[in-house]
């Protein structure tokens, strides 16, 4: 077929993931800008929250200890983002399949795991850029507060701009180095990934959006029970990921990687039958 | 004549109800086929096992000579679909969907994909609204979209599914008018309610009820191609005028239906809206009162085979 433009011709052949960087355009769009740009806030100013009480702090004499203003952020934090995590998943899948849309899709050249695929991908993209801007976002100011963060982010500069009367309260725990950090950080991520990975797959599945949003909440309580009260025997789980990212934050020394490996891997595995039921779904 | 679609015994049971119980049919290639049948006779469900949305109970079915039990994705590379209730990406504006379906069937320039977009726009009358929200645009304006969207790809076999329903006047006109046009390139088959317009533009339907297949051939066999005329005249010879057109080769019979209607055969409904009128006004002193088709219409048909719906 020619237009003035130029030829064009039919798809002659089709690939393994065909349509996959079409979806993950639209899907794209989803993230960026507004969901990133509204976690980011949501987390800032969750971060506001846990760290204004100190910084105002009416009596120098009373002083919780850095460890507990760090800790309090990050329990929030994960549990806002594994909590958005199930927000904006719920209807991902299962979302587009009763609009229509999924049908759409799926009667043009493009094959069915590029629906999941693509939907994943974005996500794990979207909530990577929202945990690492947030967290390089408040890792100045919390490595302000301990007045000695050892990776360039000094409190006097934060100290200074603010007129915060934290550094009147001495020293607090040690804020874990920036690699360190970025470990936890990826730990929340991980954790935040298996639970978008599980919501596409109960979207696959299930035919009514409340159930899969009420088993994702369940999840998510699940993650945050075992993170809390699950100790070391769920290390290897996606609630180990984020046990591991609190127990840092109290001070002690446990592994971050497999934590990390074990939840992505299990992320990958639900993934995979994700679009083993999607790709069986009927989409009438 | 090659089959675009050919279903052998196709069945599709959801829990109690058997939604379609052994379907046969064939739509010839190049044809435009219209499918009929009442609400809840099949007709989406068939329409959805052909896409691959939806699985088959049993029997099988091929399009353009591709099984359906592969993944389908070459073959559906060459199928427009629009499903009874098309549904985008409701914050894109109307532009970026074409692009976004035509960059799934065609390969070339993002010049020349815009090119395409622009003529499939100007061609289902959507240009104007080319950058309006697709959660903005009326039920009409989004089944023009359907339809756009469906042959943006230039695909060989158009599977249209009530392409219609929605539609003003002018706006069922234009879809007619756009199928018509497109009968050249590619086979359609399509699912409507509206005989007048199926009885217009198809040569082939297939009929079905009740999940089974009732009917199905080319138009004509059914309706025929010959031209039977009504005419009633209010004149003083009417007897005489109608011996002369008696001697007309192009007349088989004429029949008188009453003091002043006769009943008028031709070979061919052509040479009939062609010729009687003119033969008829032709005659001083004659006037032409009604003339009238009396041939069996498309409704006429659907009728004697699915009767009233509300009977089922």
């Amino acid at each position: 077929m020619t237009t003035d433009a130029g030829t064009i011709t039919s798809v002659e052949k089709v690939g393994p993931m065909q349509g996959l960087g079409g979806l993950i355009g639209v899907d794209l769009r989803v993230w960026f800008p507004l969901r990133t740009v509204l976690m980011v806030v949501v987390g800032l100013i969750i971060f506001g929250f846990m760290y204004l009480p100190w910084s105002a702090a009416p009596h120098p004499s009373v002083d919780p200890g850095f460890g507990f203003l760090f800790l309090g952020f990050l329990s929030v934090w994960s549990a806002v983002m594994l909590i958005s995590a199930a927000s904006f998943s719920e209807g991902a899948v299962l979302g587009e399949i009763n609009r229509g849309t999924a049908g759409w899709l799926a009667a043009m050249p493009i094959r069915r795991a590029s629906v999941i695929v693509a939907k994943f991908a974005t996500a794990a993209v979207g909530y990577a850029v929202i945990i690492a801007v947030t967290g390089t976002l408040v890792y100045p100011i919390l490595a302000g507060a301990v007045d000695r963060g050892g990776t360039g982010f000094r409190a006097t500069v934060v100290v200074e701009v603010t007129q915060s009367p934290i550094g009147m309260w001495g020293r607090f725990a040690d804020l874990p180095e920036f690699g360190n950090y970025l470990g936890m950080l990826a730990a929340i991520w991980a954790a935040v990934v298996f639970v978008v990975a599980a919501m596409m797959l109960l979207g696959t599945f299930l035919r009514s959006r409340t159930a899969v949003f009420g088993l994702g909440m369940m999840l998510v309580g699940l993650i945050v029970g075992g993170a809390i009260f699950g100790g070391s025997s769920v290390s290897a789980t996606p609630a180990g990921a984020v046990w591991s990212v609190l127990q840092i934050a109290w001070g002690n020394d446990v592994a971050l990687l497999t934590p990390i490996m074990s939840t992505l891997l299990l992320s990958i595995i639900v993934l995979g039958a994700a679009v083993w039921s999607f790709d069986r779904r009927e989409l009438a | 004549m090659t089959a675009a679609i050919e279903v052998r015994g196709l069945r599709k049971r959801y829990r109690r109800v058997e939604a379609l119980r052994g379907v046969d049919f064939e739509v010839p290639e190049g044809s435009i086929c219209g499918f009929l049948g009442p609400n809840g006779a099949g007709k989406s469900t068939t329409m959805e096992i052909l896409m691959g949305l939806i699985k088959p109970s049993a029997g099988w079915a091929s399009i353009l000579g591709d099984d359906l039990d592969g993944d389908g994705l070459m073959t559906r590379s060459r199928i427009g679909y629009l499903p009874q209730d098309p549904s985008f990406f409701p914050r894109a504006k109307v532009r970026s969907i074409l692009r976004f379906v035509a960059r799934r069937y065609l390969v070339g320039s993002r010049a020349a994909i815009n090119t395409r977009v622009d003529e499939t726009l100007d061609l289902v009358g959507l240009t104007d609204l080319a950058d309006r929200k697709v959660k903005a645009l009326s039920g009409g304006e989004l089944r023009r979209l359907g339809i756009s969207q469906a042959i943006i790809g230039n695909p060989d076999l158009l599977i249209l599914d009530e392409p219609s329903v929605g539609l003003d006047p002018e706006g069922r006109h234009q879809v007619l008018a756009l199928l018509d046009r497109l009968r050249e390139q590619m086979t359609i088959f399509y699912s409507s309610h509206i005989l007048d317009d199926v009885e217009r533009i198809a040569d082939h339907i297939v009929v079905i009820d009740r999940g089974e297949i009732v009917e199905q051939g080319p138009m004509d066999r059914y309706l025929g191609g010959r031209g039977v005329y009504s005419v009633t005249l209010d004149v003083g010879d009417g007897d005489g005028v109608l011996r002369g057109l008696e001697h007309e080769p192009w007349v088989d019979e004429i029949t008188p239906m009453g003091e002043r209607e006769w009943r008028v055969e031709t070979p061919d409904r052509a040479i009939a809206e062609h010729r009687l009128m003119r033969f008829l006004v032709a005659n001083d002193g004659v006037r032409v009162v009604a003339l009238r088709p009396a041939y069996r219409s498309l409704e006429d048909l659907y009728m004697e085979l699915v009767g009233d719906a509300d009977d089922h």
